[in-house]
Order: C-alpha cells, then sequence, then structure tokens
C-alpha cells in the first residue's frame, strides 16, 4: 500500500484522535478554546494541500497516482474534492462555534464529527472502488445522522435525525444493493473493471440496474428529485450549522462521486444513463424552484435552493462534455461560498430567531450594515446576479446545455433561475424593506466580519475574474476524461 | 506597477472610507485628500518616466470565443496628458475641499464619493478598450449622480442628481449600442487593434461599400452620443446647469474640468477611426459650435454665479468638440487641458466668493468684493482673462489654436467661434463687473471675509497655471504634437487676419461689457434695455420646458395607452396569470412534501420502480 | 442466460416469501374462529390481568450497551479472518500486523471514549 497518498487523510485522522484523547483527559481546557486550535490546525492542513498539492506536487498532473491496487487514486478531482471537503469543514466548524452557546459541553465532539464527515469525503474524493466508495459515503452519512439530531432538546431537529436516518439508510440499502449488482455483472468493485465491461456494445442488465440503484442511492445524497423528499424537512430541523455542513460537503461529496463515477466507470454507457440525470436535473429544478415560492422559513427555503442547485449541477453532468463538468466544479466553488455566506449570517441571527422565519429577517438592513450585506450578496449569487459567482456558474450550466442539445431541459432551468430569484429577493425584500420586529443593533464580533468579508470578496472575485477558476476546473475534467 | 497604483489607490481610498471611516470625517478626508496627492505625485513620475514606464501587466478580465476584454493601461501621449490634468486638478480639489467641506455633516461621504469619482475618472483615462471605457464611464456617471445630488435633503439637488443621470443615460445608451456596432463590424473593441484595422483600410485603398459606409456613420454618431451626454453637448445639455446644485469643489472637478472633458477625451481617443467617416466629422463640429453659441448666449443672462459658469463651461466644451470635429484633437485637448486649469480657478474661486458670502449665489446680491476678498479677486481675474482669451494666457493660446483650425477648414464656424470668443469675454466682465466692482448690495456682501489658506493656496496655484499654462516651456502645448494618432490631423496654417481678429475681440467684450455693467444697480441691465432678449436667454431658450411639455404630453398619450396595456392584457393576462399558475404549481409541489415520513419512502420507492421500469422494461 | 447463475438464491427468495406468505395466510383459514366475548378474553386460572401497557418504555442503557456489544462484537468478525490469514501474509511483510494494531488503536480510543463518558457505568 502506497501509505505516502493517504497523507492529508491521515493528518485529519490523527487531528482527530489527538481532539478526543486532549477533550478525554484535560477536561480543564475550555472547549472553544479547543475547537478553534482544531480550526487551526486544519487550516493548517489545508494550506499544506494547497501548497504541496498532497505531498504530491504537480505530480498528478503527469499521471494519476494509484494506490491499494487502484482503490484509491490521487488526481485533479481527487485533489479537488479534498481542498472541498477541508473548506466546507472550516465554514461549518466556524459557524457552530458561532452558532453554540458559551457553555456547550459537546462542541468538542460536534468538530471531531465534522472532521469525519470531511474524512469521509476526502477518501470519497480518491475512491475508485466500490467498497471503498460505500465505506467513505457512509462515514460521510452516519455523522450527518448524529448532527442533524444532535439539538437533542429540540423536537424538530430529533424529528429530522429520525427522517434523515431511515430515508438515509434505504437510499444506503438501494445503493448497496446496486453495487452488489454491479459485482454480481462485472465480478469486480473496482472502477477500471467495471469501466471494461460498460463499454461492451451491449452491457449486461444486471449493471445497467446496479447504476440505475445506484444513481437513486446518490440522488439521496444529492438532494436530487425524485430522491430529494428529505431535504426541506432534514434541512429545516437540523441545526443551522449542520445545516450549512449539509448543504455543502454532503452535496459536494455527492457530485464529486457522481462526476468520477459517470465519467470514469460508466463513461460507455452514456446513452444510458444520460436521459435518467437528464429527468432528475428538470425535476430537481421543478421542484426545487415552485416549492420553494410559499414558504416562511429561510432554512426551509433553502432547502429547496439546495434542490434547485442540484437541478442546476445536473444539468451540467448531463451535458457529458469537458465543459459542462468543469462548470459543475465552478458551480460548487460559487455555490459554497455563497451558502457560507447565508448560512454564516443565519447562525449570527439565530439566537433570536431559532427557526428562522423570513419575515423575521425584515429591518436586518438597518441593524447591522455587515450581515444583511454578507446576506444580501450570498442570496444574490445563489439566484445568480451578475457579475457573482453564481450568474457565471449559472451561464456556465446553461451554455453546457445548450451546446449538448437539451433545448427543454434548457428551458426548464432558464424557468427555474426566475422562479428561484423570486423567492431570493424576497427575503432581500425584507430585509431592507420590511417592518422591523427587532430593531436593537446585532453586535457582530471582528473575526465573522473579517471572515464574510473574504467570503464576499470571493464570490465577487470568482464571478468576476473566472477566469483562472474556469480554467482550473477545465483542466481537472479534462486529464479525467482523457484517461 | 506605477499605473495600476494610479488607478487603485483612489478605489482603496473609497473602500477604506465607506467601510471603516463612515463616523470619522476628519480621518475620511485626509485619507482621500492624502491619496489625491499622492496619487498626483506618482502621476507625475509615471508621466516623466513617459512612455519608458514598464508596461503594466495585462490582466485579461473576460474571454468568450473571441471577444477579449483585457485591462490594459493605455500610457500613450493623450493618456498622460489627462491623467496630468485629472490628478493634479483632482489633488488640488481635494486640498480645497478640505477646507470648503470643513464643517458639513456629511464631509466623510463627500471624500468616499470624490475618491469613487477619482477612481473611475482615472479608469477612463486608463481604459485600452471601449468596453472598459463604458464601465468606468457608467462608474463616473454614477459618482456624479452621487456628487450633485450630495445634499440629497435639497429637493433641487435630488431632483438635479436624477436629471443628470437620466439625460447621461439617454446618452450612454447610444455609446453602448454604438460599441455594439463597433464590435460586430470590426470583431473588437480594442483601441490598438482598431487602430491597426483604421489604418490598413485607408491605406489598402479598397473603397468601401455604400452600406458599410452608412453604418460606418450610424456607428460614429451613436458612439457620439455618449459624448454629447456626457460632455453636455445639444440636445442633452440641460442637466449641466441643474448640476450646479451640488457642492462647489464638485462643481469644480467634476463639471468643469474632468468629467465633462471625458467626452472629448474619449472623442480624441478615438479620432483615429472618426477620421475615415468624414460626414460623422462634419456633424460632430457643428453641433460643437452650436452648443457653443448656445451656451454662451444663455451665461449672458444667469444671475447665479455658477451657473453663469456652468454655461461657460458648456461653451468651450462645445468649442472642444467643434475643435475635434474639424480635425484638430491636438488643438482641443491643449484647450481642454488649459480650461481645466483657469476653469477649475473660477469655480474654486466662486466657491470662495460663495463661502464668503454664506452661500448666496445670486450675483446682483453682491458687489464691492474686490476690496475684501483681494486673492480671491486675483485669482478670478486671471481666471477670468484666461477664459476671455485675452493675449498673452494660456486661454488665448489654445482657443486661438482651435479657431485657427476652424478658420482654414470651415470659415462659417470661424465667425460662431469668433462670436463665442466676444460673448465669453463680455459675459465674464458682466460677471465680474456685478461681483467685484461697485458697492456691497446685501448685508452678506457687506460682511464678506477673506476665506481660510487650506482654499486660497489652490486658487493660488492654479492661477499660475491659468496665466502659463499656454507657454511653450511649460510643454502642454506640445504634448501631442507628436503623438501618432494625430499625426494625420493636418496642422492649420497660421493666418495673421485671423490672429488679429482673434486677439481683437476679447478686448471688444471686455470693453462692450464694462460699458453695459459699468454702474451695477440691483437689476440686470441687459434686462432694462432689450427685456425680450434677456428672457429668451434667461429662459435658455425654453429647452427644459419643450422637454418637460414632450415628456409631459407626448409621454403622458403614450403612457396612458401604455398604462392600459399593461393593467389589462400584461398584468392580468400575463404577470398575474404567470405568477398565478407559478403560484398554484408551488403550492401543489408543496402538497408533496407532507412531512409524513412514510409517504416520502412511498414517493422514494414508487420514483424507483417507475425509474426501473422505464430504463429497462421498456425497451 | 446470467441469470440461472442466481437461481439458488432466487430460489431460497422464493421459498422465504411464499413461507412468510403462507404463515399468514393460513393460520386465519385454518384456525377454528368463535364469536368473541369478555369472558373468554379475559385471564382465566393461568394468568395474571395486565398490570399497564404491554409496551413499557425501558431504559434507553439497554440499547447503549447493545449497540456497544455490536461495535465490540464485529471486531471479532474483523479479527476471525485476520488470524487465518495472519501467518502466510507476515511472510510479506509487518504490514499485516500494523493494520490490525491500527485498527485496534482506533477501536481502543473509542473505547476509552465510551469509558471515560461513562456509558459502560449502569448508574
Amino acid at each position: 500500500m502506497e501509505i505516502h497518498l493517504l497523507k492529508s487523510e491521515m493528518a485529519v485522522a490523527l487531528l482527530m484522535g489527538w481532539l478526543l484523547l486532549v477533550d478525554l483527559f484535560m477536561p480543564r481546557i475550555p472547549k472553544r478554546y479547543l475547537a478553534r486550535t482544531a480550526v487551526v490546525f486544519l487550516l493548517g492542513i489545508t494550506g499544506w494541500l494547497v501548497w504541496t498539492g498532497a505531498g504530491v506536487g504537480e505530480r498528478w498532473m503527469e499521471g494519476v497516482l494509484v494506490g491499494g491496487g487502484g482503490m484509491f487514486v490521487l488526481d485533479g478531482l481527487a485533489l479537488w474534492g479534498k481542498e472541498f471537503a477541508f473548506w466546507a469543514a472550516l465554514f461549518a466548524m466556524v459557524a457552530g462555534m458561532r452558532f453554540a452557546g458559551k457553555d456547550d459541553d459537546h462542541l468538542v465532539e460536534r468538530v471531531f464529527l465534522q472532521l469525519a464527515a470531511c474524512l469521509g469525503m476526502m477518501l470519497l474524493a480518491s475512491a475508485s472502488h466500490f467498497a471503498l466508495v460505500f465505506v467513505a459515503l457512509e462515514l460521510v452519512t452516519v455523522v450527518f445522522y448524529v448532527l442533524v439530531a444532535s439539538r437533542r432538546h429540540d423536537g424538530l431537529s430529533v424529528e429530522a435525525g429520525v427522517k434523515y436516518l431511515i430515508y438515509g439508510a434505504m437510499s444506503s440499502g438501494v445503493m448497496l444493493y446496486g453495487m452488489a449488482l454491479v459485482y454480481g455483472a462485472t465480478g469486480s468493485l473496482g472502477f477500471a473493471e467495471t469501466a471494461r465491461v460498460a463499454a461492451q456494445p451491449t452491457p449486461p442488465m444486471l449493471l445497467k440496474m446496479g447504476l440505475l440503484l445506484m444513481l437513486a442511492g446518490l440522488g439521496f445524497k444529492l438532494a436530487a428529485a425524485p430522491f430529494h423528499w428529505w431535504a426541506p424537512d432534514v434541512y429545516e430541523g437540523a441545526p443551522t450549522p449542520v445545516t450549512a455542513f449539509l448543504a455543502t460537503l454532503s452535496k459536494g461529496a455527492g457530485f464529486v462521486l457522481l462526476v468520477r463515477m459517470l465519467t470514469v466507470a460508466f463513461g460507455g454507457m452514456k446513452e444510458f444513463w444520460l436521459p435518467v440525470i437528464g429527468v432528475m436535473a428538470g425535476l430537481s429544478l421543478l421542484f426545487g424552484s415552485l416549492g420553494g415560492i410559499s414558504q416562511t422559513s429561510l432554512k426551509r427555503l433553502m432547502g429547496y435552493s439546495s434542490v434547485a442547485h442540484t437541478g442546476f449541477m445536473l444539468l451540467g453532468v448531463a451535458a457529458v462534455s469537458c465543459a459542462g463538468l468543469g462548470g459543475v466544479l465552478y458551480y460548487l466553488t460559487g455555490y459554497l461560498l455563497a451558502n457560507a455566506l447565508v448560512f454564516g449570517v443565519m447562525c449570527e441571527t439565530s439566537g433570536e430567531n431559532p427557526y428562522q422565519e423570513i419575515r423575521e429577517y425584515a429591518g436586518l438592513g438597518a441593524r447591522s450594515r455587515w450581515l444583511a450585506g454578507a446576506l444580501l450578496i450570498g442570496l444574490l449569487s445563489l439566484s445568480g446576479i451578475p457579475p457573482l459567482a453564481g450568474f457565471v456558474a449559472k451561464l456556465l450550466m446553461f451554455k453546457a446545455a445548450w451546446q449538448g442539445g437539451m433545448t427543454v431541459l434548457l428551458g426548464i432551468a432558464l424557468l427555474a433561475a426566475v422562479v428561484s430569484l423570486y423567492y431570493y429577493l424576497n427575503v432581500i425584500r425584507h430585509m431592507y424593506a420590511g417592518e422591523p420586529v427587532l430593531t436593537d443593533g446585532l453586535r457582530v464580533p471582528y473575526g465573522v466580519k473579517l471572515l464574510q468579508g473574504a467570503l464576499a470578496a470571493g464570490v465577487v472575485a470568482v464571478g468576476f475574474f473566472p477566469g483562472p477558476w474556469w480554467d482550473g476546473s477545465l483542466m481537472i475534467v479534462r486529464a479525467l476524461a482523457g484517461r | 506597477m506605477l499605473l495600476w497604483l494610479i488607478l487603485l489607490l483612489p478605489l482603496a481610498s473609497f473602500a477604506v472610507i465607506g467601510l471603516f471611516l463612515l463616523n470619522r470625517p476628519r480621518l475620511a478626508s485626509m485619507v482621500s485628500a492624502g491619496t489625491a496627492v499622492t496619487t498626483a505625485i506618482l502621476a507625475l513620475a509615471a508621466i516623466w518616466k513617459g512612455n519608458s514606464v514598464e508596461p503594466a501587466a495585462v490582466f485579461s478580465w473576460l474571454r468568450v470565443s473571441h471577444l477579449r476584454i483585457d485591462f490594459t493601461p493605455e500610457w500613450d501621449r493623450l493618456a498622460q496628458l489627462m491623467t496630468f490634468v485629472v490628478t493634479f486638478v483632482g489633488a488640488l480639489i481635494h486640498v480645497y475641499s478640505l477646507g470648503y467641506m470643513k464643517n458639513d455633516a456629511g464631509k466623510a461621504r463627500f471624500f468616499a464619493y470624490m475618491s469613487l469619482f477619482m477612481f473611475s475618472m482615472q479608469g477612463i483615462v486608463l481604459a485600452g478598450n471601449f468596453v472598459v471605457m463604458f464601465v468606468f464611464w457608467e462608474l463616473v456617471g454614477l459618482s456624479s449622480y452621487l456628487l450633485i445630488g450630495f445634499w440629497y435633503e435639497k429637493p433641487g439637488a435630488a431632483e438635479a442628481g436624477k436629471k443628470a443621470l437620466l439625460v447621461n443615460k439617454l446618452g450612454d445608451f447610444g455609446f453602448m449600442v454604438g460599441i455594439l456596432m463597433v464590435w460586430s463590424i470590426f470583431q473588437t473593441v480594442d483601441f490598438q487593434r482598431l487602430g491597426e484595422m483604421a489604418w490598413l483600410s485607408v491605406t489598402g485603398g479598397n473603397e468601401m461599400s455604400a452600406e458599410l459606409k452608412s453604418w460606418l456613420m450610424l456607428m460614429g454618431l451613436l458612439l457620439f452620443c455618449g459624448v454629447a451626454g456626457k460632455s453636455a453637448q445639444l440636445p442633452l445639455h440641460v442637466w449641466l446647469p441643474d448640476a450646479m446644485e451640488g457642492p462647489t469643489p464638485v462643481s469644480a472637478l467634476i463639471h468643469a474640468a474632468t468629467m465633462v472633458a471625458a467626452g472629448v477625451y474619449m472623442l480624441c481617443r478615438i479620432f483615429f477611426f472618426l477620421a475615415w467617416i468624414p460626414d460623422v466629422l462634419t456633424v460632430i463640429a457643428w453641433v460643437g459650435g452650436a452648443t457653443a453659441l448656445f451656451a454662451a448666449l444663455c451665461a449672458v443672462a444667469q444671475d447665479d454665479i455658477k451657473r453663469v459658469l456652468a454655461y461657460s463651461t458648456m461653451s468651450q466644451l462645445g468649442l472642444m468638440v467643434m475643435g475635434v470635429g474639424l480635425g484638430g484633437p491636438a488643438p482641443a485637448m491643449f484647450h481642454l487641458t488649459t480650461h481645466a486649469f483657469f476653469k477649475a480657478l473660477l469655480f474654486l474661486a466662486a466657491g470662495s466668493v460663495l463661502v464668503a458670502l454664506h452661500h448666496e449665489q445670486n450675483i446682483w446680491r453682491m458687489g464691492g468684493l474686490r476690496a475684501k476678498l483681494p486673492v480671491t479677486f486675483l485669482a478670478f481675474l486671471a481666471g477670468m482673462l484666461a477664459l476671455s482669451g485675452v493675449p498673452g494666457l494660456s486661454g488665448f493660446f489654445s482657443k486661438d489654436e482651435i479657431l485657427m483650425v476652424a478658420f482654414a477648414r470651415d470659415k462659417v464656424l470661424f465667425g460662431v467661434g469668433t462670436a463665442v470668443s466676444f460673448l465669453t469675454a463680455f459675459y465674464m466682465t458682466r460677471l465680474m463687473a456685478a461681483v467685484f466692482a461697485g458697492r456691497a448690495r446685501s448685508e452678506a456682501a457687506d460682511h464678506a471675509r477673506e476665506t481660510p489658506a487650506v482654499m486660497l493656496m489652490p486658487l493660488v496655484i492654479l492661477a499660475l497655471l491659468s496665466v502659463a499654462a499656454g507657454y511653450s516651456f511649460l510643454g502642454v502645448k506640445d504634448a501631442l504634437r507628436d503623438f501618432a494618432g494625430f499625426a494625420s490631423a493636418a496642422q492649420a496654417g497660421h493666418s495673421p487676419l485671423a490672429f488679429w481678429i482673434l486677439a481683437g475681440v476679447p478686448f471688444a467684450g471686455i470693453a462692450a461689457g464694462w460699458l453695459m455693467y459699468r454702474d451695477v444697480s440691483r437689476n440686470d441691465a441687459l434686462a432694462c434695455r432689450a427685456p425680450l432678449l434677456h428672457r429668451l436667454l434667461a429662459g435658455r431658450l425654453w429647452f427644459d420646458e419643450l422637454y418637460d411639455a414632450l415628456v409631459r404630453h407626448g409621454q403622458g398619450g403614450l403612457t396612458t395607452v401604455l398604462n392600459w396595456f399593461d393593467t389589462w392584457v400584461v398584468d392580468c393576462c400575463g404577470v398575474k396569470g404567470v405568477s398565478l399558475s407559478t403560484m398554484c404549481l408551488g403550492n401543489l409541489l408543496r402538497c408533496f412534501h407532507s412531512g409524513n415520513l412514510q409517504t416520502y419512502l412511498i414517493y422514494l420507492s414508487l420514483a424507483l420502480v417507475i425509474l426501473i421500469f422505464w430504463k429497462l422494461a421498456l425497451f | 442466460m446470467i441469470f440461472a447463475e442466481y437461481l439458488p438464491a432466487a430460489l431460497q427468495a422464493g421459498i422465504a416469501l411464499a413461507f412468510v406468505a403462507a404463515m399468514l395466510i393460513v393460520p386465519p383459514i385454518v384456525a377454528k374462529k368463535g364469536a368473541p366475548n369478555p369472558a373468554k378474553d379475559s385471564a382465566y386460572e393461568c394468568g395474571l390481568p395486565a398490570a399497564q401497557s404491554g409496551r413499557p418504555r425501558f431504559s434507553i442503557k439497554f440499547y447503549l450497551v447493545a449497540i456497544l456489544f455490536v461495535l465490540f462484537d464485529i471486531e471479532v468478525v474483523f479479527l476471525y479472518p485476520w488470524a487465518v490469514v495472519y501467518k502466510e501474509m507476515l511472510r510479506e511483510g509487518l504490514s499485516i500486523l500494523f493494520s490490525m494494531l491500527t485498527f485496534l488503536a482506533i477501536l481502543f480510543l473509542g473505547f476509552l471514549y465510551v469509558w471515560k463518558k461513562g456509558a459502560l457505568d449502569w448508574k
């Protein structure tokens, strides 16, 4: 086993172990300090990964580094996925620390679990073997079962936890069944062998069935219609930082896996899965945009919004072009930043507005210019207003769909973009023009201001100067498709 | 690097003030003024290095198929000259504002806007292609709007800001369509690439088809729309006099020295390709001439000190545009530069008067200020003489250049120019007589005191420049002589006849003015002697009323029809119908989300079964 | 036909289904039913009247212990095949040892956590 390929994963695992031990045996250390230390360490690992490319430098550009007999690959997509996991975890950890009360006994456990989910996505990004895929995916999912229900005294949270657990267990079962069928058809769980069988002129029936079941299981992770039913309930019920984590990391993990699985393992069966993805995209767009119209809770709204965004990204996957898939990665980047902004603000206001009623956002513009500005930029980016990241991302998706000749889907996507614009702007309207419920000023610490400023700058930068991000995404996808 | 600094420092200042210093006005004003002065120094350094400034890194902003928009700072002689004007005058006016805005409640906001303006203006100057220029063009419009309406609690100021924005938008729309046409005809919006292309197609000798010619003409006229809006040319001039509602430093910087000159600058920038559409140039020249004459006439009958200067600005801009239209961008830029100095000077001096008189703007309520405000008086005198074109001062040299070109190309426009020149001297004398001569005609004028040094210092510097900028040792005059783009514009021959006419006319104007307004009473002498003419001119030929009526009645009828259409067809069938059906659909879809887990699982299984049947059983 | 290989599995599934169906369908048909009456339903000589609901709430600790049992039980499931191939794999290097040690270390960490948190105390 080429253990050096796992450096970044091991670093995170060691961090987790250290965190747990220190928390156990040195209860005197305040939890907040420990959590902050974990953030700093994770930031360090992130920096190291950016700096050195997981210790393999530029070598992944020349060829893929494979370990564990083809189980584990380290290529552009894998590194990208790991980066995504890091940032999503970092934002969620900071949001969680802001969200937690001063005397929260389980802060460190929560951070530990978030790190575990991050580790899961890191493994998933590199997985090219269905067994590893399943383990990594379950690592992410199981963590979320716990996190979603972590406000044990809040009925909504527990309800969401149970729903997520049962729904997730069923989806995992379906997915596992699909994997078993793939094994039955190919005699192997590796992506490479699967690709060989899938490239046959008429792939076996079992393989098709397996792929369908796996797509259904993945549809759960991505919150893609018609497998998205859990999303609004769970988004609403889960504690806000967990919802943020769910919206970013869980979705990112699903898409990284989807991109790798469909291009590497099932690249030969495009004609088969393309309509399925197309239907999923169309339904997600419709459910996500139309369902959100009459919502009154921002958190539930974000659930629908997440379904709609899945639809947009699936559009890029359905385009089966490098432009489409690269667009998905670009989209995820902008989506991560914008979501971090929106949920960051939600965590700040969660004390006075636990259920995130949109009505109670009235007057935020006057109460805190910072928070209102951050929320404004985040929502505008999500709705796709130029020159923010969300606009370019949507544009790329539309372009890919157009070039892929999917006019009907494109029409649905345009419709969805317009409809979702309505509900995002509705929040903004409340924020600036609504009759305020509360009028006292909101104090925001400088660290949060700094973070939100950086995120907003990021959203603007990614949208205004799409060049580097777009080139990077395209390079990753080209390398993936070229193999 | 230097160029980026010049461009981005004001932006940084704007951001810092806007984000952090809104409650610290003193610090904010210091930051802004400091930035402006630093920028001016950096600009001087960059100009001194001239073309040898290391090329700033090309920064590619947008690439869509073969449309490529780069941020490449343009740094030729033209840009250098304009940078000098913008940063230098800007710095002086920032310093002046420290005094002028000292006790204003919105001081921090004012300086934030000023920094934003400096950034946008510098962006126009350095823009290397149409799109970038347009972006900054709009930014300049925005900052102008913000600054005109700076005292937004005054209804007049808010209205004026709105008016400026709307009129400018009208011009900008034409400009934008023009840019799109440039793109569609030439497949590039880059000035340098366009320059190469224009050169090719002129010397290549292939005749243009009539169709292409008419397209090019339309394109040229549309681009000129932008100029007409920004530089207040007929018929889009109505906003400029009203813009005087803004603080006086704003009038000096934006509505006299720099922003309104941006149109002229842009004309010079694209002159190379206007040059091969002669018909457009003719139109431009006549529009410029008409504006110059019209504005000069209006200026004769205004009672507000700033409005007189505003019309004078318009008139001078008309002269510059006329100069470009006649094929003389170099004289136009020369005049732009000297005009920036003496018009900024005049406005600042007027501001000084206003401060001394507690914002009394009516010139008939001033008088006798020569003794009370000696420095201001001298500065104003220098500016007035320069503006009138008295031989030996900068205004004479630059105006002379333009009118020489006119003399060589078009005798009628030369006549117009001469008339403008006479009128300029006339109304400036009137202004001087009313403000500084005679006795004080109001309480405020009686108790006027000289303004603080921080305001006088810029006045003195600008006065010196106004006097001297015309002489060739300062280099302004010859800054563009060897500029490649203007080589085609033949230097007009120097005619002694024209020279003597031009040298004499200012004196005639001053003499006429002095005769008429020597003994100032409370009323305008012109109003007594020729009431009809006075009413006509004071009413500015009723342009505003005409537009107003046009908007009110012409638009009124149209709006009634449209309103009906909107209410019944669009709203009822369209918007309401669409929104209602969307709502219904949304609520229908929402019904699926019952919150019941068992139901969800049934949906899930159903979806799975349908999926499998669809994909596997139906094939 | 590739499905041929799945015949045993299908057979077993079929038998299981049939068995369940039979258990559900057959007894009501076969069993003799008279009209129910309270005297018949009451406990008589062979029992006591129900003191409380048939579904009492019992302590979460049972679940906790059960879960922990499953966790550490699974460990053995991994250990057993490992032990079988251990000697053979040892010839190729120590990685067989270290991988299991890592596994056990992680498990031990979990055990420490459980212990320290008091999940093993019944009180």
